[in-house]
C-alpha cells in the first residue's frame, strides 16, 4: 500500500513530464524537428499497444492460453504489406489535405458530408468504450495502489482527474490550430517516449517476476506442468472458442484496425513526417511487439500458479506481483507504464475522435450558426470547436466507464470496439482499389454493418450490463425468433461471440457494399475522387514538379475538354497529337500542356489554365468555381460563335473579294491587252498605209506600173482601219450598254438573205459557197435590224476567215429549226474548227484561237463574236457553238419568234 | 556589178509584206517573204539573208523565239536582224536585244528610216 499523495505526487510528476515533452517537441518543431526520424514513426505506432496490452494480455493469457497472440499476430503478419499500402495512404493524405479517417472515406466517396457524419457518429461510439476502458485501467490500477486489494474497484475520482488532466494536456498540444496540415510535433514526442515508457516497465516487471519471485523460465514451466497448466495455455485451437476459424477472425481483425483505428490512421498517415520512416517501421514495430509480448505467457503462468484460487484479477497479475511481494517502487513503475499505455492511446484517441467531431459535426452547425450569433471572430470560434470537442470525447468515455464499461474485462470492451472499427474496413480497403466503388455502397454497407455490428455485440453487452431486461433475447432470439439470436445469427454458432459478430457484421457489410456501388451511378466527383485515390501511388515517383502532373488520366482531360469545347473539337485535337492514350493512362506534361492550349483556344488562357490547374492540383472545382467558369465559357462559346459567324462572313466576303479583284485583273489585263491588240491592230494598216502612201509620193515614176495595186491596198487597209474603229465603239457601246436600239418586227428569212447578199462579194472571191435552206417568209422576229444583221455578218465573216485551206471546197450552209416559240437559226461551216478547250473562250473579248492550219494570223478585232454574244443577249436569243478540229464548226443563233 | 543583198521578211500581215516588198525590191533588194514564222525559219536556212525585217506579233513563233533560233544557226551568224514591232516599250527592245536582234524600227514608220536603217547594216 503507497499512500495516496505519493501517488498522485507521481503521477502529477509524470503527466508534468509529458507536458515539458511535449513543449520541448512543439518548440523544435519550428527549428530541428526532433520527431522526424523512423525510429520516432514506429514508437508512435506502437499505441496500438494500450493498457489493454499492458494489462490486458496476460489476463488473456491466463484465461484463454496464446489465443491473446491473435490481436498481435494481425499487424505482424501484414508487416510487409505497410510498405505498400501505407505510402499509398500518406500520399493521399497529404495531397487530399485529410484530416481524419472518416474524412479520408468522406472524401473518397466525394467529399459527401452526410457520409463524413454517419462515419464521425459510428465511430464516436465505436471509441468511446475503448477510450472508456483506458480509463478503467487507470482508476482501477490507481486504486490497487492505494488500497492494495485484489479487487478490481473502479475509482472514479481519480478517472475523473485523469479525464480533466488529459483534456488539459490535448486541449495545449493536441489541438491543431488553423492548419489541418500542421503536426502536433510535441503529441508524438510524448507518445515515443512513453512508448519507450511502457514497454521497459513491462519487461522491469517480467524480470521481476520470473528471474525474483520465481527462478527463472525453467521454474514457472516446471510448477505450470505440475499443475497441469500448459496444455490449456499451449493449445493453439483450443485456446479459442471457435478454433481455427476464430485465430482467422482475430488475426484479420487485429490488421484491419491497426490501420482502421482513428488514433493508428491519425500517427500512421497524418503524423509521418516522411514516407521512408515506413520502411524502418515495418522492422521495428514487430520487434516491439515481440518485446512486449515476449513474457506475457510466463507471467500469467506464473500469476496462475502464484495467485491460483484468490480473487486477484488476471488482468492485474503485472501490477499485483510488485503489490503483493511489497515492491512498492516497481508497482508504481509498472503503474504508470500502464498509466502511459492507457495516457498514449487516449491523447491520441481523442484527438482523432474529436478532429472528427469537429471538422465533421460542430464546426458545420456552428458555422451554419454563425450568423445567428454574430461571431466575428470565425477562426476563434472554430479553435473553440475544436477545444470543446475534445472534453465531450473525454467525457463521454468516462460516463460510458462509470455506467456501463464497469462489468466487463477489458478485451470484450476492446474487441468490441474492434469489430465496430472494422466496419471501415470494406469502404476504406475498397475505396483504395476499387474504382467503381461509390457512395451508396458505402452508406449502405456502413449502415447494415453498424445494425449487425450493434446486435450481435453492443446489444447483447447492454442485456448483460443489466441495462436492458430482455435476458431472453440472448437465448430465444429478438422477437423469438431464433435466428435472430446476438450470440448466433442466422444460426451459426460455435464462434465465439466476437467472431460471430467480426463475421456477420463485416460479411454483410461488404455484400451491401460491393452491391450498392454495383447498383448505383456514381456522381461525377466521387469517379474523380476514385481515381485520386486509387491512383495515388503512380505520382509522387520522380520530383514534385512531376508529381503534380502524374495523375492526371487521359480520360479526364478528354472529359474535361469535352465538357468546355464539345466532342468534336476535342477528338480532332486528339486526333492532331501524335501520342495516343487510352482511358486511364496518365497523360504526360507535354499532353498536358497541348490540351491547355487547345482549351485556352476556345475559353481563353485564363480559364483553361484555371481548369486544368485545377485538375492537376486534384483539387475539385467548387461548384462556384465551375458555374463562374461554364459562365465565362458560354459566354466565351457565344463570342466564339459570332465570332464564327462573323468569320464565315468576313470569309465569304474575302472570297468573293479575292474573286472579284481577280475578275477585276482579268478585265484589267484584258483592258491592257485590248489597247496593245487595238494599238497593234491600228498600227499595222498604218504601217502599209504610210509606206505604200509615201512610196507612190515620193518616187511616183517608180512604181508607175503598181500605182493601182498600191491603191487598192490603201483603200482596203483603210476600211479595215474604220472597221475596226467601229468594232471597237459598238463593242464599248454594248459594254457599257448606252446603245440606241430600234426593235421592229422583222422577217428573218429576209433579214438572212441580206445578211448573205453582203458577204457573197467577198465569199465568192475565196470561192466559198453559201447554201441557205428554204425558211418560211412569215417567220418574225422583234429585233433591232442593223444590230441583228451585224451579228449574222459577223458570224458568216468567222466563217470565211477560217476555212481550211487543205479542202478542196469550202462551205457555209445556213438551216433552221423551228419550234413554237423560238427559231434556231445554224450556220455550218466546213472550216478549220475549234478546238474543244477554245470553244467557251471565243465570245469573250479580244480572243483570237490560233490555229496551225492558218498560214497568216486572222484578221480583225478579236470582237466579232464578243459583239454577236451581246447583241443577241439584248434580243432574249443565245448562240452556241458545237465544232471538231479540222472538220466543221456549227454557229447555233436561238431567237425569240414574234407572234403576231 | 554589186551582188544583190538578201532581205527576208517575216511577217504575218500581208499588207505590209506586200509594201515592204514592193520597197526594197524597188531598192535593189533580193526579196524572199513570209507569213509566219514557221515557214519563215525553213526559208532563212535556204536563203542565207543578210537581213531579216521580223514582225514580233505572230503566231506560233513569235519575233523573239523567231531571232533565238536563228541566233543558234551558225550558218546564219552574219544575218542582221531588224525587229518589226507595234509595241513601242522598252521590255520589248530589251527582250528583242537579248534574243540577239541587232536594231528594231517601231510600226507605223517611214520607208527613209528603214531604208538607211537597212543600208548601215548592209552597207
Amino acid at each position: 500500500m503507497i499512500p495516496i499523495w505519493v501517488i498522485v505526487l507521481i503521477c502529477i510528476t509524470y503527466l508534468a513530464l509529458l507536458f515539458g515533452i511535449a513543449f520541448y517537441g512543439d518548440k523544435k518543431a519550428r527549428t530541428k524537428s526532433i520527431i522526424n526520424r523512423p525510429i520516432i514513426y514506429a514508437l508512435s505506432l506502437t499505441t496500438y499497444c494500450t493498457a489493454w496490452t499492458f494489462y490486458g494480455s496476460v489476463g488473456k493469457a491466463s484465461t484463454d492460453g496464446i489465443s491473446f497472440l491473435a490481436t498481435y499476430l494481425g499487424p505482424l503478419l501484414l508487416c510487409p504489406l505497410w510498405i505498400l499500402l501505407f505510402k499509398k495512404i500518406i500520399r493521399i493524405c497529404k495531397k487530399e489535405n485529410i484530416s481524419s479517417i472518416s474524412d479520408f472515406i468522406a472524401t473518397r466517396y466525394g467529399k459527401d458530408k452526410f457520409l463524413g457524419n454517419l462515419i464521425t457518429v459510428m465511430i464516436f461510439l465505436f471509441i468511446i468504450p475503448y477510450i472508456s476502458i483506458q480509463l478503467r485501467a487507470i482508476s482501477t490500477t490507481f486504486n490497487i495502489l492505494i488500497k492494495s486489494t485484489g479487487t478490481t474497484v473502479v475509482n472514479k475520482e481519480s478517472a475523473l482527474v485523469v479525464v480533466v488532466l488529459m483534456s488539459l494536456f490535448i486541449i495545449l498540444f493536441g489541438v491543431r490550430k488553423s492548419n489541418n496540415n500542421q503536426r502536433n510535433e510535441g503529441m508524438v514526442a510524448v507518445i515515443a517516449f512513453e512508448a519507450i515508457f511502457k514497454v521497459i516497465a513491462f519487461i522491469a516487471v517480467a524480470i521481476y517476476v520470473i528471474f525474483f519471485v520465481f527462478d527463472g523460465f525453467h521454474d514457472i514451466f516446471q510448477l505450470a506442468s505440475e499443475k497441469h497448466m500448459l496444455t490449456a495455455i499451449n493449445d493453439i485451437k483450443q485456446s479459442l472458442e471457435g478454433g481455427y476459424w476464430d485465430w482467422l477472425m482475430l488475426i484479420i481483425l487485429s490488421f484491419l484496425v491497426f490501420i482502421l483505428l482513428p488514433r493508428q490512421f491519425h500517427l500512421m498517415a497524418l503524423e509521418n513526417k516522411h514516407e521512408d520512416h515506413v520502411n524502418s517501421a515495418s522492422w521495428i514495430f514487430p520487434l516491439y511487439l515481440f518485446a512486449i509480448t515476449l513474457f506475457v505467457i510466463p507471467i500469467a503462468i506464473a500469476g496462475k500458479i502464484y495467485f491460483s484460487e484468490s480473487a486477484f484479477s488476471p488482468d492485474m497479475y503485472v501490477l499485483h506481483f510488485p503489490m503483493q511481494t511489497g515492491n512498492n517502487l516497481l508497482a508504481t513503475f509498472v503503474f504508470l507504464g500502464g498509466f502511459a499505455a492507457a495516457t498514449g492511446m487516449i491523447i491520441v484517441e481523442t484527438i482523432a475522435v474529436s478532429t472528427m467531431l469537429s471538422n465533421n459535426i460542430i464546426i458545420p452547425l456552428v458555422v451554419d450558426k454563425l450568423k445567428f450569433f454574430k461571431t466575428s471572430n470565425i477562426p476563434k470560434t472554430i479553435t473553440f470547436c475544436k477545444r470543446i470537442s475534445i472534453p465531450i470525447v473525454l467525457f463521454s468515455a468516462y460516463i460510458y466507464m462509470s455506467i456501463i464499461g464497469k462489468d466487463y474485462p477489458l478485451v470484450e470492451i476492446g474487441l468490441i470496439s474492434f469489430v465496430g472499427i472494422v466496419q471501415l474496413a470494406p469502404s476504406f480497403f475498397g475505396g483504395l482499389f476499387w474504382k467503381s466503388a461509390n457512395k451508396t455502397g458505402t452508406i449502405s454497407g456502413l449502415i447494415i454493418g453498424f445494425i449487425l455490428w450493434y446486435f450481435t455485440l453492443l446489444y447483447p453487452t447492454f442485456i448483460r450490463s443489466g441495462l436492458m431486461s430482455e435476458m431472453d433475447v440472448l437465448d430465444t432470439g429478438l422477437y423469438g425468433i431464433s435466428a435472430l439470436k446476438p450470440y448466433a445469427f442466422l444460426g451459426l454458432e460455435g464462434l465465439n461471440k466476437i467472431s460471430h459478430g467480426f463475421f456477420w457484421s463485416i460479411s454483410l457489410n461488404a455484400l451491401f457494399y460491393v452491391i450498392g456501388s454495383l447498383a448505383s451511378i456514381p456522381k461525377g466527383i466521387e469517379i474523380q475522387q476514385a481515381n485520386k485515390f486509387i491512383d495515388s501511388l503512380d505520382e509522387f515517383d520522380s520530383n514534385l514538379f512531376r508529381n503534380k502532373y502524374n495523375n492526371v488520366q487521359f480520360y479526364q482531360l478528354y472529359e474535361l475538354s469535352i465538357k468546355f469545347i464539345g466532342l468534336e473539337a476535342t477528338n480532332n485535337a486528339i486526333r492532331k497529337n501524335s501520342k495516343i492514350y487510352q482511358n486511364y493512362d496518365i497523360v504526360g506534361i507535354e499532353y498536358i500542356d497541348y490540351i491547355e492550349n487547345v482549351l485556352s483556344d476556345y475559353i481563353g488562357n485564363i480559364s483553361a489554365r484555371i481548369v486544368i490547374s485545377k485538375l492537376l492540383n486534384e483539387e475539385p472545382l467548387s461548384r462556384n468555381e465551375l458555374v463562374k467558369i461554364l459562365e465565362e465559357t458560354k459566354e466565351a462559346i457565344g463570342h466564339r460563335k459570332l465570332l464564327e459567324i462573323k468569320s464565315l462572313e468576313l470569309e465569304e466576303i474575302q472570297k468573293s473579294l479575292l474573286l472579284t479583284n481577280k475578275k477585276l485583273k482579268e478585265i484589267d489585263h484584258l483592258k491592257d491587252e485590248f489597247i496593245l491588240t487595238i494599238s497593234h491592230e491600228l498600227r499595222t494598216p498604218i504601217t502599209s498605209i504610210r509606206l505604200l502612201s509615201e512610196m507612190l509620193y515620193k518616187d511616183a515614176e517608180q512604181y508607175k506600173n503598181q500605182s493601182e495595186e498600191f491603191l487598192k491596198t490603201i483603200v482596203q487597209e483603210s476600211e479595215r482601219l474604220s472597221n475596226l474603229i467601229d468594232d471597237t465603239l459598238l463593242h464599248e457601246q454594248l459594254e457599257l450598254g448606252n446603245l440606241n436600239w430600234q426593235f421592229e418586227g422583222y422577217n428573218i428569212s429576209k433579214l438572212i438573205k441580206n445578211t448573205i447578199e453582203t458577204v457573197k462579194p467577198i465569199a465568192e472571191k475565196l470561192n466559198i459557197k453559201i447554201t441557205n435552206s428554204y425558211l418560211n417568209n412569215n417567220v418574225e422576229v422583234y429585233a433591232d435590224k442593223t444590230h441583228l444583221e451585224r451579228v449574222f455578218i459577223n458570224i458568216l465573216m468567222n466563217a470565211i476567215k477560217f476555212i481550211d485551206p487543205t479542202k478542196n471546197n469550202y462551205l457555209i450552209n445556213i438551216n433552221y429549226t423551228l419550234s413554237k416559240e423560238n427559231i434556231v437559226i445554224i450556220v455550218e461551216d466546213n472550216g478549220i474548227g475549234i478546238a474543244k478547250q477554245h470553244q467557251k473562250k471565243i465570245f469573250n473579248t479580244f480572243v483570237q484561237i490560233q490555229n496551225e492550219m492558218l498560214k497568216t494570223k486572222p484578221k480583225g478585232s478579236g470582237l466579232g463574236l464578243s459583239i454577236v454574244s451581246k447583241i443577241l443577249q439584248r434580243h432574249k436569243g443565245e448562240i452556241k457553238v458545237e465544232s471538231v478540229l479540222n472538220k466543221y464548226t456549227k454557229f447555233l443563233v436561238t431567237l425569240p419568234i414574234n407572234i403576231t | 556589178m554589186e551582188t544583190q543583198k538578201k532581205i527576208l521578211i517575216v511577217d504575218d500581215e500581208p499588207s505590209i509584206v506586200f509594201a515592204l516588198e514592193s520597197l526594197l525590191s524597188a531598192n535593189n533588194y533580193k526579196i524572199e517573204k513570209s507569213y509566219n514564222g514557221k515557214d519563215g525559219l525553213k526559208m532563212a536556212k535556204n536563203f542565207t539573208p543578210d537581213l531579216i525585217l521580223l514582225d514580233v506579233m505572230m503566231p506560233f513563233i513569235d519575233g523573239f523565239e523567231f531571232s533565238s533560233l536563228i541566233r543558234k544557226d551558225k550558218k546564219l551568224a552574219h544575218s542582221k536582224i531588224i525587229l518589226l514591232t507595234a509595241k513601242g516599250n522598252i521590255t520589248d527592245k530589251n527582250a528583242g536585244y537579248n534574243k540577239g536582234c541587232d536594231d528594231y524600227i517601231v510600226k507605223p514608220f517611214s520607208s527613209e528610216v528603214l531604208l538607211s536603217k537597212i543600208k548601215y547594216f548592209l552597207g
